[in-house]
């Protein structure tokens, strides 16, 4: 009987278009992936059956995390800036240009505004996570309501600017009092914003119905 | 190895050495690179969380100008109380003093309590929906069908109330609830009338 002859082909095969691949994909979840922008306080929003998406553009956020701070939030650069100044202007005080450029990078923000500046000139961001804890976020009290402010400039800035109006969302973490939402939503309500539809960010629920 | 040459002076004619290049294959071993490649995919699949936040659209009463004026009676309306542990008290139409009396719920109840009260307007969506999927209705119509239901006269309306102990998880929860269960008309208020309020202090005892 012949032997039966294995072709003596190399076992080796060429893994380069396995390589090519496999970085292809491994370049393209690195670009396409986008970091979460650093919160400055955690919030653990409720869950909804809503699956409406959070719009990417044009959205004044204001936080609200489970002690109560609140905090203050634009998408757009330029109109963050132009909310900083007239803010400033109302409160009395000039910012500096590296203080308007932390403010731009910087994602929410909660201070009362007499320690907005001291709040700016730190550089790390260890040593503002320490500033924000010491203080209560923007006031809504019905004496000293500076939330309001920061919403009717961002309003009207925002509509100058961009001839959209701003949309407005609300979120707060699970555990936060209602009573202190409620002074939000007061806030919101108010005489000189009077915005009485706005949204709720809240995580989405799956597997339900 | 050709290129040492040590104390030779001479011209060492006749053996000309050729520097020749090595012939090695040109194939590297590809199998650590993609391992390492996997390694790195699998990693940050698996590292990445998707952030996808939905929103709730919500629309709260405008405030009245007058806040002493009187709610009318409405028959078709649930008034729920959102209290401290996740409770929930309530009470169908109109306030009655001396008569109404608030029962207790939580939210894994819920369901069956708004199921009970809106069983009309529920019905109606559920037939609505499954004459969609036979195509017998329109997608151009069924959002005013779905509204003519859900905004209709005789379909529950809901007043929910947040007491001082409520948190927004429950006011979240709630408004979803309304959601689910075809309640289109609803408000969220803060205002406690007295009288509610004596009945509430009393049934937050039990808690």
């Amino acid at each position: 009987m012949p032997k039966i002859k294995m072709p003596r082909s190399s076992p080796s095969l060429d893994m380069t278009p396995m390589v090519d691949l496999a970085f292809l994909l491994v370049t393209f979840f690195m670009l396409t992936a986008q970091f979460r922008p650093e919160d400055a306080a955690a919030v653990d929003t409720p869950s909804s059956k809503s699956a409406d998406e959070i719009p990417l553009q044009g959205l004044l956020t204001v936080t609200v995390d489970s002690t109560g701070r609140i905090f203050w939030d634009l998408t757009e650069k330029p109109v963050r800036l132009a909310v900083l100044e007239s803010m400033g202007a109302r409160y009395n005080l000039t910012f500096t240009e590296d203080e308007k450029m932390r403010f731009a990078s910087l994602g929410a923000v909660g201070m009362p505004m007499n320690k907005l500046k001291d709040f700016l000139a730190l550089d790390n961001s260890a040593a503002r996570n320490a500033l924000v804890k010491e203080n209560r976020g923007i006031p809504v009290d019905s004496v000293n309501n500076e939330l309001e402010w920061w919403i009717y400039e961002t309003n009207t800035l925002y509509f100058r600017d961009i001839k959209e109006k701003v949309k407005v969302a609300l979120k707060a973490d699970g555990n936060t009092p209602y009573t202190r939402v409620n002074e939000v939503v007061k806030t919101f309500q108010g005489p000189n914003i009077k915005i009485n539809r706005f949204k709720m960010i809240t995580d989405l629920e799956e597997g339900r119905l | 190895m050709a290129d040492v040459q040590t104390g030779d002076g001479g011209g060492g004619g006749g053996r000309h050495q050729k520097k020749r290049a090595k012939k090695s294959s040109t194939h590297i071993d590809m199998t650590p690179m993609v391992d390492l490649a996997f390694l790195l995919l699998t990693f940050f699949i698996l590292t990445t969380t998707m952030y996808k936040p939905s929103t709730l659209q919500m629309t709260y009463p405008v405030p009245k100008e007058k806040p002493d004026e009187v709610d009318k009676p409405v028959e078709n309306a649930i008034t729920m109380f959102l209290t401290k542990k996740d409770a929930i008290f309530y009470y169908r139409g109109g306030f009655e003093p001396g008569i109404t009396q608030l029962e207790r719920t939580d939210f894994n109840q819920l369901t069956k309590v708004l199921a009970a009260n809106n069983k009309d307007a529920i019905t109606k969506v559920q037939e609505l929906d499954k004459q969609y999927v036979q195509g017998k209705v329109k997608e151009a119509q069924y959002d005013s069908l779905w509204h003519d239901i859900v905004a209709d006269d005789e379909a529950l309306f809901c007043i929910i109330k947040t007491d001082k102990d409520a948190r927004y998880r429950n006011v979240i929860d709630i408004v979803d609830e309304m959601g689910i269960h075809a309640i289109d008309k609803f408000s969220v208020q803060d205002s406690i009338k007295p009288d509610e309020r004596a009945l509430l202090d009393i049934a937050k005892q039990q808690l």
